[in-house]
């Protein structure tokens, strides 16, 4: 077992992640904080407005952000459900209803940005395009996934359906990632789609630099939600053991 | 587990059609009346203007097979799950796949095949050309099994929870879209008369890989949350 295999076994244990949340936390939070500040400074004001859209492209900075974290918290969700499923980590299970709401609403946030954004660029709040019906999709497996961990009388059967869920849910994905390049409808291909393009990209350095920042603000949120949400899950846990053990001494 | 285990799997699925399927014969006949039920409503709310109909038929005996096919989900391994019988079959060590297999089947021959036989008769209701039955159903087939199997797959999660809810509606409709989206794309384009293959070809190829692999899954999943 390598030392990465190690850290994160040692992080499936909730008392152990409780002592290394509270750092991380606070650490991601002023990061979060500065990183929003600066970004929304460029983005809304420092950068210039597109040449076509005007200033409705500054819709931008805050629509594909959530895009991207509607995308990541599904990967994590469903990595998290594989080992749950496989090495049964509590705190695996625990992340599955921690997160599912957060991206759900990093989902519907791009979606009602891009249906705003749609307005005046497209001439349209929706259509049916392949890249909007995914996400749509993917909006309603998290309500899915949210509904069915709540559906059992007994929790760990809850997380278990969800972790399964998520874990076929997940051939959406890459349904979203490639809908601009299969199928040639309304929404734009990517403009940043990695890193050896990085040098040369769709987009330019004054818009990219805002785009940029506040991705990692939306990360820096990302985790700061995750981690609260986590612990959350972890103490109601406890609550309800407490209520059980009370209940069972009488 | 050899091939004794493999028949009273089949069997177990079986029994419903034979046993429960004709004893509960109303529950069971709802489906297909369903089906029924909400194409009739089309042309009555549209009007029956022949250019309107034939544009939403499609569409619409799609639409109307799906939300039939949700309707007996609920009980597809509710009655074996209460009655004790699933226990049985799991320590009895036959092989779960199979039996989930049989269900699907038998509950395709009981919810599905009438449906199949009323399409054409809907086929009228909505003015559409007699010589279209071939396409309908042949694209009709495998919906209705894509349908079903993917049912199960979300009746075995869902089992535990309580009956009656919008809950299973709410999981299968993702995982539906795309069975929607080619059955509906697979009628419509025999309708403008241009070429249909490829829609029904991929509808096929989706049943040729969802037939082996979703009872293996579903199988799987009834186990993991028996435990």
């Amino acid at each position: 077992m390598n030392a990465a295999f190690v850290n994160f076994f040692t992080m499936a244990n909730p008392a152990r992640f409780r002592r290394i949340a509270r750092p991380v936390l606070w650490l991601t939070a002023i990061t979060g904080a500065v990183l929003f500040s600066w970004g929304l400074y460029l983005a809304l004001v420092a950068s210039p407005a597109d040449y076509l859209q005007q200033e409705a492209v500054r819709i931008m900075y805050i629509h594909v952000p959530a895009a991207w974290m509607a995308l990541m918290a599904y990967s994590s969700m469903a990595l998290a459900a594989l080992s749950f499923l496989i090495w049964r980590h509590t705190l695996a299970g625990l992340y599955i209803r921690a997160i599912a709401p957060v991206g759900a609403a990093f989902t519907a946030t791009c979606l009602i940005t891009g249906s705003i954004w749609g307005r005046p660029t497209w001439g349209t709040w929706w259509v049916w395009d392949a890249r909007l019906t995914s996400v749509l999709v993917l909006l309603f497996l998290y309500a899915g996934i949210i509904a069915l961990a709540d559906a059992f009388d007994n929790r760990e059967k809850g997380l278990k359906a969800a972790a399964w869920l998520s874990l076929v849910g997940v051939v959406n994905l890459p349904i979203i990632k490639f809908s601009v390049d299969w199928w040639n409808t309304l929404h734009q291909p990517a403009s940043i789609s990695s890193f050896s393009k990085m040098a040369e990209p769709a987009i330019d350095g004054t818009m990219l630099t805002p785009l940029l920042v506040m991705g990692g603000a939306y990360l820096c949120l990302f985790i700061v939600l995750a981690v609260l949400r986590t612990e959350n899950e972890i103490m109601a846990r406890r609550i309800e053991n407490n209520r059980f053990r009370r209940a069972a001494n009488g | 587990m050899g091939p004794g285990g493999a028949g009273v799997g089949v069997a177990a699925g079986g029994r419903d059609v034979f046993d429960g399927g004709l004893r509960r014969k109303s529950q069971l006949i709802m489906a297909p009346a369903f089906f029924m039920m909400i194409v009739v409503l089309f042309p009555m709310a549209l009007g029956p203007d022949q250019t309107v109909l034939n544009a939403v038929a499609p569409g619409l005996l799609v639409v109307a097979a799906l939300l039939a096919a949700l309707l007996p989900l609920d009980t597809l391994f509710r009655d074996d799950y209460n009655d004790g019988s699933f226990d049985l079959l799991m320590s009895g060590g036959a092989p779960l796949s199979l039996y989930v297999f049989g269900k699907i089947t038998a509950y395709w021959l009981l919810t599905s095949l009438p449906l199949l036989i009323a399409a054409p008769v809907m086929m009228l209701v909505l003015d559409m050309p007699v010589i279209m039955a071939v396409p309908v159903l042949g694209a009709l087939f495998p919906v209705t099994w894509l349908l079903n199997l993917t049912g199960a797959a979300g009746a075995a999660l869902a089992l535990g929870t309580r009956p009656g809810s919008v809950l299973l509606a709410l999981l299968l409709i993702p995982f539906y879209i795309p069975v929607l989206i080619f059955g509906a794309a697979a009628l419509d384009l025999t309708r403008n008369g241009v070429d249909a293959v490829t829609p029904m070809l991929l509808l096929w190829a989706l049943l040729a890989l969802a037939l082996p692999v979703v009872p293996l899954v579903t199988a799987a999943m009834l186990k993991g949350l028996r435990e």
